[in-house]
């Protein structure tokens, strides 16, 4: 069964993509800021991580930074989930090493599950 | 003396001349009453000098050398008249009265001719005086006319000043006027709360008030004469000098036309960095190098405001869609069966409840776009962007939402019969981020409005504008429609499209976005046929730098065999190529 790392600062969101998630069959860890994420991170060992990148004290961006500087989580599939929609930002975490960036108003949650389903099930 | 010459003064000198002229006829008539040869050579040259005088009459009609034409001859004559009143008998000459009569034409050409006369005269009699052994009695008759030379020339000379015309400077009501104006235009200039800077051709500074002085640093003495360069430290947003494009005294130098900078920072002598609007005008004058003027205006204020405004919207945009995420998240799983179980009439309810909350998400985005659009139109930047590239990246990103309807997307180049797999690189005067809306934003309702077939974007050039074209093969649009298309919240009143939905912003946003960027956006459609959307944008050529951060390789013009070798040398996964769906029929296409 494979664990997923959810982190997201939003109470509702977090509720949302855990229970949709859940009912996938992947378990699922949650963390509602960056330094809770690291934390679990690397305690965890998650397959897969959902990173919001809107988030207080450090940001979704810091924290991916931070995971691929880390031994172990630099191999960890990271996806990055976030309101912005600029291309910079895009680059901006394709460049600090996100597996995938998708883009909130522009993806369904049903999308989101097709993409973890994507890069979990390859896996097995 | 800078008096001019009135026709007094030659109508005199001729009397003078007339004179002259007598004498040479009384000699040659009446020899009894001149005794020698030589006055005769003296009258002759007497009257030569006088011809002389009048054929320079011409100059005095034209004002040129008048002093020392009209100086010579009167000298000339005077001595001329002095040798003939010396020969016919000194001071007992008869023609002593035409010395007085040259002394008032004296006071006509000048003091120095006046002054000159009376030290001959002077000396004249004071000779005469020493030949009669200085006898009193001699001198007495004698001293009575040197007074009266003295007098006849100081007379002269106050009839010289009072029929003297006006000097060519008018110091008159309009000199005093126009001091009163310099005076009211300095007071002017230094309570001004903005900086004028005057800068010439060459681009130096000529003047600066004194709200230019406290922003630049520089007090106007040192200032003026330096160039402004160095005066104005002008740097743009990411603190880099202002260079050609942006530097506005440069601009409208070129292009000889009033403009406005309103994204420039000044830097003053002490570093102080302030945001600064530039207005710079040009001075019209005929000559090339004329300069301009500049009003610098502190808009420091007026930054943080718009800066705080644009904060709060975004963060007000993120508070509202943060709610909206939850509700639909919610909705969505209570829908969802593998999560939650419900009855058939909680599912339809849920169902709408959920549909309006995508058009609430929609609504808020558009909204906000729009308003950041309007409140971004002075501060947009225009740069060249390639057009080419974004539009692969647009299509490729709309890939999968076509494939989940059944469509295809495809990119066709604007010349017919040509390789698709070839892509001319165009360049568009534009805003990148706002580019990738406007086509992001017409693909989406491309994709919406089209059941089966697919979009096909084409994208042509010509030497001054690119157009792109998004066709569908959509059930296309009605004249009557077409007509509102583009307004505000205007949504297609269809039965057959209103369950598509939409928020009725997003070709009005396309719109304002593309006639910022100061294009052209229209609409061809058969209703049954499909829709072609059609905006065109000004062609530029792309920046050095900009060229090197896209990575593209510039001009990539020979045609390529198949689409393999196209993906090694630009790195774009060839587009599937279908026969037949994606070209629109009769008419449309590629022919953009």
């Amino acid at each position: 069964m494979a664990k997923i790392l959810l982190v997201e600062d939003d109470i509702n969101l977090r509720d949302i993509y855990s229970a949709r998630l859940q009912a996938e069959g992947y378990k699922i860890i949650t963390a509602a800021d960056g330094e809770e994420a690291l934390a679990t991170a690397v305690r965890e060992l998650p397959d897969l991580i959902v990173l919001d990148i809107m988030m207080p004290k450090i940001s979704g961006f810091d924290v991916l930074d931070i995971l691929r500087s880390t031994p172990e989580t630099k191999e960890t599939k990271i996806i990055l989930m976030t309101a912005l929609s600029q291309e910079a930002d895009k680059k901006r975490g394709e460049s600090l090493g996100a597996d995938k960036y998708l883009i909130k108003s522009q993806v369904t949650l049903e999308d989101v599950v097709k993409t973890v389903h994507e890069f979990l099930d390859a896996k097995k | 003396m800078k008096s001019n010459y009135s026709v007094l003064a030659g109508v005199t000198a001729g009397l003078n001349g007339l004179a002259l002229a007598l004498a040479a006829g009384l000699y040659f008539l009446r020899p009894e009453l001149l005794q020698s040869l030589v006055q005769a050579e003296i009258l002759a040259g007497g009257s030569l000098l006088v011809l002389l005088y009048f054929a320079s009459l011409h100059q005095l009609a034209k004002k040129r050398w008048l002093a020392a034409s009209a100086g010579v001859m009167a000298l000339l004559s005077a001595a001329n008249l002095g040798f003939l009143i010396i020969q016919t008998g000194g001071l007992d000459s008869p023609f002593y009265a035409f010395w007085l009569l040259g002394v008032v034409a004296a006071g006509l050409f000048g003091t120095p001719y006046v002054l000159a006369l009376l030290a001959i005269t002077t000396a004249g009699t004071g000779l005469a005086f020493s030949q009669h052994q200085f006898a009193i009695s001699f001198m007495a008759p004698r001293l009575g006319q040197l007074l009266i030379t003295a007098f006849a020339a100081g007379l002269a000379e106050w009839i010289h000043y009072s029929f003297r015309r006006p000097t060519p400077v008018p110091v008159t009501q309009p000199a005093v006027k126009a001091a009163a104006k310099n005076i009211a235009t300095d007071v002017l200039m230094s309570r001004m709360a903005d900086g004028v800077v005057v800068v010439d051709g060459n681009g130096v500074v000529k003047m600066m008030n004194r709200a230019a002085e406290e922003m630049t640093g520089w007090d106007a003495a040192s200032a003026v004469g330096l160039d402004y360069h160095s005066v104005l430290e002008l740097k743009t947003a990411d603190d880099q000098p202002a260079g050609s494009d942006h530097d506005p005294f440069y601009r409208s130098g070129l292009e000889r036309k009033s403009l406005v900078a309103s994204d420039l920072f000044l830097y003053s002598r002490s570093g102080h960095k302030i945001a600064l609007s530039v207005s710079v005008a040009p001075i019209s004058d005929s000559s090339a190098a004329a300069g301009c003027v500049a009003v610098l205006r502190d808009i420091s204020k007026e930054k943080e405001v718009e800066r705080q405004r644009s904060e709060f919207i975004s963060t007000a945009s993120h508070e509202m869609r943060t709610p909206v995420a939850a509700i639909e998240g919610y909705l969505s799983l209570a829908m969802n069966p593998k999560v939650a179980t419900v009855d058939t009439r909680a599912m339809e309810y849920l169902t709408k409840a959920h549909d309006n909350t995508k058009h609430l998400g929609a609504l808020f985005r558009d909204l906000l776009s729009v308003t950041k659009l309007e409140e971004g139109l002075q501060t947009t930047q225009l740069v060249p962007v390639n057009l080419s590239q974004m539009v692969k990246d647009v299509i490729a990103d709309m890939e999968m939402v076509a494939q989940k309807k059944g469509l295809t997307i495809t990119y066709a180049s604007g010349a017919a019969g040509s390789d698709r797999s070839v892509m001319p690189i165009y360049h568009v005067l534009a805003d990148p981020e706002r580019l990738r809306e406007v086509m992001t934003n017409l693909i989406e309702n491309a994709i919406k409005f089209t059941t089966e077939g697919g979009v096909t974007v084409g994208v042509s050039a010509d030497p001054k504008i690119v157009t792109v074209r998004i066709t569908d093969t959509g059930p296309g649009i009605s004249p009557e429609n077409i007509k509102h298309l583009f307004q505000k919240f205007y949504r297609v009143d269809n039965s057959a499209t209103r369950s598509i939905g939409g928020t009725g912003l997003g070709l009005y946003l396309v719109r304002s976005i593309i006639e910022l960027f100061n294009g052209r956006i229209w609409v061809e459609s058969q209703v049954g046929k499909g829709s072609s959307f059609n905006f065109s944008l000004v062609r530029t050529e792309p920046k050095p730098a900009a060229a090197a951060s896209t990575a593209q390789p510039t001009a990539v013009v020979t045609p390529q065999p198949p689409a393999s070798t196209a993906v090694a040398i630009d790195g774009l996964r060839p587009a599937p190529v279908p026969v037949g769906q994606t070209i629109l029929p009769a008419g449309g296409g590629k022919t953009a």
